[in-house]
């Protein structure tokens, strides 16, 4: 019934063709605003981009929509009765084009307290992209006590085990000890800090 | 339908040593950037739960490169392949693609007359042709590391060999995987490739039910079990195996899921609940990384944690990170393991799809209170997305790609060609020259005539919550329905 043989010779030497629909991923320069977009084309991709199911809306996507974005964006964000994830997704499309609005909505929603937890998350990452190392131990240090969302306080600590973890590996330690049953949740940042988790 | 909890299960899962000790995943298993060492965190091979109607050929230990026969009887409806890694390298490297994760999938598969009804290398220019894959008789596009699975039949073309009846008589696969096909390719960079991997080989034959109806062999109907498994960590807000019984927003999502799943002629049967594992639900509490996606990321290690059975498993989760801080995209409100999944066979590295819990309480009390489907009640849009994950496990996939240029294998489903569909032509990803940021397809765009359409299809790449109503034409719903996961 079965037979196993092993081939001689598989094939000549030609090309893989590759994959089609799932390149890799890319570590690719911040894009260009494309400024041959309409405000109505710039409204009608940010619509596109939150809504997305599976399909990954990388940085570049992101800042081809340039300031004009920002906007809509925002409204999102702050639409209470928009999905959470897609209030999440325009955190990470806020973040990704960057400006000092943009950046400012990012952190308020980080601090806001009363922002779902998914878009707290997303947006206490994406502050580590346009904070430094000092600035991120200023703003989310407090986070890691938050007192509403346990994953808040375990993204919090992510971030700073990652990007500042001289000054906050202390507090992400300490910290792990109050969670009690819930250490478990800052395992990956406790890893970062060297600490077993 | 059958309601159970289930409490949590150990892992089972070749890092466990691993978890157990440190309670630790992917920093012991290594990543996409740091090759595993071989064999690293795959599951041991599952064994088939197909019913007793379906055959079952285990071809057993198979190095890539070897061949091996198995016997396909006449009013077969579907052949599906299973390669589980004992011992593969991470990733394969190419001069032009970069390096990519080692996906398992056959070299080659003929058919009794000799046929070639599948060749990796030989994929065709769907810029000279868009319809080119649906005349192919098996199509595989997927990334699937660990374990690969194919199903037949996933094309129009497939279809209509099943219609005819598939070639009853020895068929013969080639085991292979991207380390493989890269040791033999000439755009495999140096020290890109591997003849090393070893896997297990499985062959599931699902029969036909020998109807004439609009697509002879495959049944007009069938019977899907799920089993939802909660990874919500301490968060008191999400739901559990336990509360899951009693939960209105888990129960609206089970009962839409079944309504959308309906549109292929498929049945919710037997639904189960359970816990991911305490210490990876904690460990994935702020959502799950998708960094890494090899046979040691979290999510193929989550995915791998799935109970034993036929069941399709569908992993909620709370949201999908990036290695924390890196670029923005992993903002999905879905993953699928692999198109198609493997079907019948769990735990493996690739047993089921992953989906965002964090929309499941929205509009509890307001927009779900109606009793039809409603994309702005959050249970409703977390069953849409996971029909839709699910429609990738059973071999689908989107209609129309982001960019208006890709299109699914079936001639049946709308398409929505950008060149055609969009005002801004010369913003088109297939346009000359080729702009910086493609333009993408809208559902506006891909609902607004006969020719530009397919933007309210469960496939389509957004949801957008004033036009998704899930269709499915007759040959996604027959792809779905002769997956061996439908019975």
């Amino acid at each position: 019934m079965i037979t196993a043989l092993l081939m001689a010779a598989v094939v000549a030497a030609s090309p893989y063709p590759g994959p089609r629909r799932h390149p890799a991923r890319a570590g690719a320069p911040v894009a260009a605003v494309d400024q041959t977009l309409s405000d109505a084309e710039v409204r009608a991709r940010v619509e596109n981009d939150l809504s997305s199911i599976d399909v990954p809306i990388t940085d570049r996507q992101w800042q081809a929509l340039g300031p004009r974005a920002v906007p809509a964006l925002q409204a999102t964000l702050q639409d209470s009765s928009a999905l959470p994830s897609r209030r999440a997704a325009a955190v990470a499309g806020l973040a990704a084009i960057g400006g000092a609005q943009a950046r400012r909505s990012v952190l308020e929603a980080a601090e806001d307290e009363g922002q779902p937890s998914a878009v707290r998350t997303r947006a206490v990452r994406s502050a580590a992209r346009f904070l430094s190392a000092q600035e991120l131990s200023g703003r989310l240090t407090p986070l890691l006590r938050d007192p509403v969302h346990p994953a808040v306080r375990a993204a919090a600590a992510e971030v700073l085990a990652r990007s500042a973890p001289r000054s906050a590996c202390g507090a992400i330690r300490a910290q792990a000890e109050r969670e009690g049953p819930a250490r478990g949740t800052f395992a990956r940042a406790l890893e970062r800090c060297g600490a077993a988790p | 339908m059958t309601l159970r909890a289930e409490g949590p299960r150990p892992l089972r899962v070749a890092c466990a040593v691993a978890l157990s000790t440190l309670g630790i995943l992917a920093l012991s298993c290594g990543s996409s950037s740091s090759p595993s060492p071989p064999g690293a965190c795959v599951t041991a091979p599952a064994t088939s739960a197909a019913p007793a109607a379906f055959q079952v050929v285990s071809l057993g230990r198979l190095s890539v490169g070897a061949a091996a026969s198995f016997t396909v009887p006449a009013g077969t409806a579907s052949i599906t392949i299973v390669e589980q890694a004992l011992s593969a390298r991470a990733d394969a490297t190419f001069t032009d693609a970069g390096t990519l994760a080692n996906t398992a999938v056959p070299l080659r598969i003929t058919d009794p007359t000799g046929a070639v009804i599948f060749d990796v290398f030989t994929q065709p220019d769907a810029s000279a042709d868009p319809a080119a894959t649906t005349k192919l008789p098996l199509l595989f596009d997927s990334s699937s590391p660990g374990t690969g699975t194919v199903t037949l039949p996933n094309t129009s073309r497939a279809l209509e060999l099943v219609a005819a009846g598939l070639a009853p008589g020895q068929w013969t696969l080639e085991v292979s995987d991207l380390a493989f096909v890269c040791s033999q390719a000439s755009n495999c960079a140096n020290g890109g490739g591997s003849d090393t991997g070893v896997y297990d080989v499985t062959v599931v034959l699902k029969p036909g039910d020998g109807l004439a109806s609009q697509f002879p062999n495959i049944p007009d109907a069938g019977r899907l079990d799920v089993t939802f498994e909660f990874a919500a960590g301490p968060d008191p807000t999400l739901p559990t195996a336990a509360t899951a019984p009693s939960d209105p927003d888990v129960q609206r999502l089970v009962a839409s899921l079944g309504a959308l799943l309906q549109h292929a002629g498929i049945t919710l049967a037997t639904v189960q609940f359970a816990d991911v594992p305490a210490s990876m639900a904690a460990r994935i509490a702020s959502g799950l990384d998708l960094s890494d996606s090899t046979t040691c990321g979290e999510l193929q290690q989550l995915l791998a944690t799935a109970p034993p059975g036929r069941q399709v498993n569908v992993f909620l989760v709370t949201g999908f990170v990036d290695g924390g801080l890196a670029p923005s995209g992993t903002q999905v409100a879905g993953v699928d393991g692999t198109i198609p999944g493997p079907a019948t066979l769990s735990p493996s590295v690739q047993s089921g799809v992953a989906v965002s819990l964090v929309d499941l309480r929205h509009g509890s009390a307001t927009t779900c209170r109606s009793s039809s489907f409603d994309p702005s009640c959050g249970a409703d849009a977390v069953a849409y997305v996971t029909a839709h994950e699910l429609g990738h496990f059973l071999g689908l996939y989107h209609v129309t790609e982001q960019t208006g240029t890709l299109f699914d294998p079936l001639q049946d489903t709308p398409t929505c060609p950008c060149q055609q569909c969009t005002s801004s032509r010369s913003q088109c990803a297939d346009a000359t020259p080729a702009p910086s940021t493609p333009h993408t397809m809208s559902q506006a765009e891909c609902t607004a005539s006969s020719t530009c359409s397919g933007g309210d299809n469960l496939m389509f790449w957004l949801f957008d919550s004033r036009r998704a109503i899930g269709t499915l034409t007759g040959e996604q719903a027959a792809v779905m329905r002769a997956n061996p996961a439908v019975y």
